[in-house]
């Protein structure tokens, strides 16, 4: 599971871009935008959230197809955040982790 | 319109254009019942299909659309657990059979629109029981009942069941059984049989529904071999609908249906089923069914009795539809379905446990 | 007709022979019961209640009997039944008046999924409507009383009913008051009438306050959200009001209703355009005063802006 690769500590981390996800079937996100914060709505899973402007952008590079954490990290980059930032990694692993909880994406 | 011994609710779920001339406590009674019988989306569903919905006053007009809502979501629920249960099984190649509720969601049957349960039930394999536990247990699905051994061996060994799983995460209930009565039943449907006529369900690769007579016959054993009757008018409904769908899909229906009956060793409850559903429901049935069916009459002495117990314990479990002996019928009947699910020197253990759970608080009444 | 015009004797009759129909916003219910404590606080703090008509529809059928207890201490109890079935346990008979506004909350809030329904008081003021989500212990139901001691039109002190097209419809009962809080209020304003008191509920003391007759007059007025303010009072804190998140509101408003997962993706955009033409707060006080001149700035603030008053 996506979960468990990411927080797998006991065996050796296989570089967290191999892990490859999908949005889960029947999952449509809902979002509204206020004052650099978005409320995320998705269908399927019924989950509520609210993400910064990153992980709303990130979001929507999921749904634009970006399937692992290099391209992820390439359309983040793309869409106006910091280079080989170590937050900026743990913060998209920790919406990932998220998502993954809820079933909103699942291992491609 | 409702007569004596015919709700009004049953009236009008056979002529749901009949509400419209109700007045205001008609219409309060006619809720009320639904709501007591979980057929209040049915109702709903009914109306709106025959495009009274709008014509309905405002008062009850907001309890149909509440309930409208509710079953939408409910819709919406079920097909995203059954797709989770699918993705879970599947990676360990168990076939499995979904069924009552969820099959007739999954299968887009007519029966299925407005109609409320609470679990997920699934057939596996026998063999595969272990497997499967394990599987799901991986996804996310923890057993129950856990530090009971009592209850432990009540579901596996007597009942088709392992003890209920509920998901850690959605806290949604899932039953795994491997048949379709219990071990211990008089009853000896063969399980393999049913898997053998399962109907593929299409885009979801290893997952099934029963064949349609298969479904009858799980409907009717569930509903006349059991022992609690709260949603005994909405299984007889089911019933109903499947018959008359699947009759009017297919002209050999009732030979395949009667045929299968007694090769499964469940034609007697498909006799209650069609007797029950045509006195209550008007079930059109034909004639030679009928007669076919009558050497799996029970003892011509009991019957009276159950038809006086039935009668009452499937209507809707409401004041207005109750009379003085309600109480007494539903009683024999719970005390029947113990009887019939398992034999006598465990059924008497058994209920003298409930029982005393029951005094020190452990269990619900 | 309203309640006030028939006397306490004659009011009992009625609630033991065919019942009292009371309209609650768009609902009707009927209530039975031969217990002394429903007809007097019914009859005090129901005062302004317009009587239904019997022969309208009637949404829930509340009924509270007497019971005896059949276990030590053996005290009277009483038993609420909804369309003739009991949902709950027996109760002290003494709590009887708190039981029915309890359980037709219960009614409501069960009953109602046509609605998205939210944890929240709301009242109304020059046409824009104050909702006031919190938990337990923030003072929510303190504040909401005094604001409408002070003028503000009730919509409920419990249940934000959220209609399709973004209205919220109102509910008008008694306010329920805590334990300190009935103090509190009665200090505040010494001409409130607060009656129906139960004691030794899991909550403590519980008494209600009456709502104003302009409240209960307009109960088929709905009213347009304007303002989400999270109260959190904590003796001796000084005031601080500040902007709250819209995206973090939506979310607490989700988490904080009744129904919001049977709505699904049409319940979210729904609160996110009711969240659109609305100011959100956090307001944190030691002293109701402070709070409410808060409150009253915010409403007029936005008066000013609009050109209204």
């Amino acid at each position: 599971m996506l979960v468990a690769v990411i927080q797998d500590a006991a065996q050796p981390i296989r570089p967290p871009t191999e892990a490859r996800w999908r949005l889960a079937n029947g999952v449509e996100v809902h979002s509204r935008r206020w004052a650099g914060e978005t409320a995320l709505y998705f269908s399927g899973a019924g989950e509520t959230m609210v993400v910064s402007e990153l992980g709303a952008t990130a979001v929507e590079g999921i749904l634009a197809g970006c399937s692992d954490l290099s391209a992820l990290d390439e359309w983040c980059r793309d869409h106006g955040f910091a280079v080989r930032n170590e937050d900026l990694l743990d913060d998209l692993l920790d919406l990932l982790e998220r998502l993954a909880d809820y079933e909103i994406i699942e291992p491609a | 319109m409702s007569t004596a011994s015919q709700p009004l609710l049953v009236a009008i779920l056979r002529e749901p254009s009949g509400a419209l001339s109700l007045p205001n406590d008609g219409w309060a009674l006619l809720i009320q019942q639904a709501r007591s019988a979980q057929l209040l989306s049915r109702l709903a569903y009914l109306l709106e299909g025959t495009g009274d919905l709008q014509r309905v006053p405002a008062g009850p007009l907001h309890h149909l659309e509440s309930s409208l809502v509710l079953a939408r979501s409910h819709d919406r629920a079920v097909r995203w657990e059954v797709a989770s249960i699918h993705d879970a099984l599947r990676s360990a190649g168990i076939p499995t059979v979904l069924l009552k509720g969820a099959a007739y969601v999954m299968a887009e049957l007519p029966t299925a629109r407005g109609r409320w349960f609470s679990d997920i039930d699934i057939m596996v394999p026998r063999r595969a029981l272990a497997d499967a536990e394990t599987t799901l247990r991986g996804a996310g699905w923890t057993g129950t009942h856990a530090d009971d051994p009592y209850d432990q061996r009540f579901y596996r060994e007597w009942m088709h069941e392992i003890p209920p799983m509920v998901h850690e995460r959605r806290k949604t209930t899932l039953d795994v059984h491997h048949s379709i009565v219990p071990l211990t039943s008089r009853l000896e449907p063969d399980a393999d049989k049913l898997f053998a006529a399962a109907v593929p369900l299409r885009g979801h690769p290893g997952l099934h529904v029963l064949s349609p007579p298969d479904m009858v016959l799980h409907s009717a054993t569930h509903l006349f071999y059991e022992g609690d009757y709260h949603h005994g008018l909405r299984d007889l409904i089911d019933i109903d609908d499947l018959l008359r769908h699947f009759s009017a899909q297919d002209s050999r229906f009732w030979r395949v249906l009667v045929d299968r009956a007694f090769a499964m060793d469940l034609a007697r409850p498909l006799f209650y089923a069609l007797r029950y559903a045509r006195r209550l429901l008007g079930t059109p049935l034909p004639g030679h069914v009928i007669a076919e069916l009558r050497p799996a009459r029970p003892n011509l002495l009991l019957l009276p009795l159950l038809d006086a117990s039935f009668q009452r314990a499937l209507l809707p479990d409401h004041p207005s539809c109750a009379d003085v002996f309600t109480p007494v019928a539903r009683w024999l009947l719970f005390l029947r379905g113990h009887y019939l699910r398992m034999p006598l020197r465990l059924l008497i253990p058994h209920l003298t446990r409930k029982a005393w759970r029951r005094v020190k608080g452990e269990e619900p009444h | 007709m309203k309640i006030a015009d028939v006397s306490v004797p004659q009011l009992q009759r009625l609630l033991v022979a065919d019942g009292v129909a009371l309209r609650v916003g768009p609902f009707v219910t009927c209530l039975h019961s031969p217990i002394a404590g429903v007809a007097e606080g019914l009859h005090l703090v129901g005062a302004h209640h317009p009587l239904a008509k019997r022969e309208e529809f009637v949404d829930f059928d509340i009924e509270i009997r007497p019971r005896l207890g059949l276990r030590p201490p053996f005290r009277r109890l009483a038993q609420l039944f909804v369309d003739g079935i009991a949902p709950f346990n027996p109760f002290p008979i003494g709590q009887s008046y708190a039981m029915f506004e309890w359980g037709l909350n219960w009614c409501i809030a069960t009953r109602s999924d046509r609605f998205l329904l939210v944890h929240s008081a709301v009242v109304e003021k020059g046409g824009k409507a104050l909702l006031l989500p919190a938990p337990p212990g923030s003072g929510k139901s303190t504040l909401c009383a005094a604001l409408v001691c002070c003028g503000w039109r009730l919509l409920s002190d419990e249940l934000a009913i959220l209609r399709p097209d973004g209205l919220l419809a109102p509910i008008p009962r008694p306010v329920s008051l805590k334990n300190t809080s009935i103090d509190v209020i009665r200090h505040f304003e010494p001409s409130a009438v607060i009656g129906g008191t139960a004691h030794e509920t899991i909550k403590g003391t519980v008494s209600y306050l009456r709502p104003p007759a302009d409240s209960v007059d307009r109960q088929s007025e709905p009213a347009k959200p304007a303002f989400v303010v999270f109260p959190k009072y904590e003796a001796g804190s000084p005031l601080r009001f500040a902007p709250h998140s819209k995206a973090r509101t939506l979310v607490f408003l989700a988490h904080n209703s009744f129904n919001y997962h049977v709505h699904g993706a049409s319940g979210f955009e729904l609160l996110a355009d009711v969240l659109e033409h609305c100011e959100c707060y956090d307001l944190r006080y030691g002293s109701l005063d402070d709070a409410l001149r808060c409150v009253e700035a915010l409403a007029s603030a936005g008066a000013r802006e609009r050109g209204t008053t």
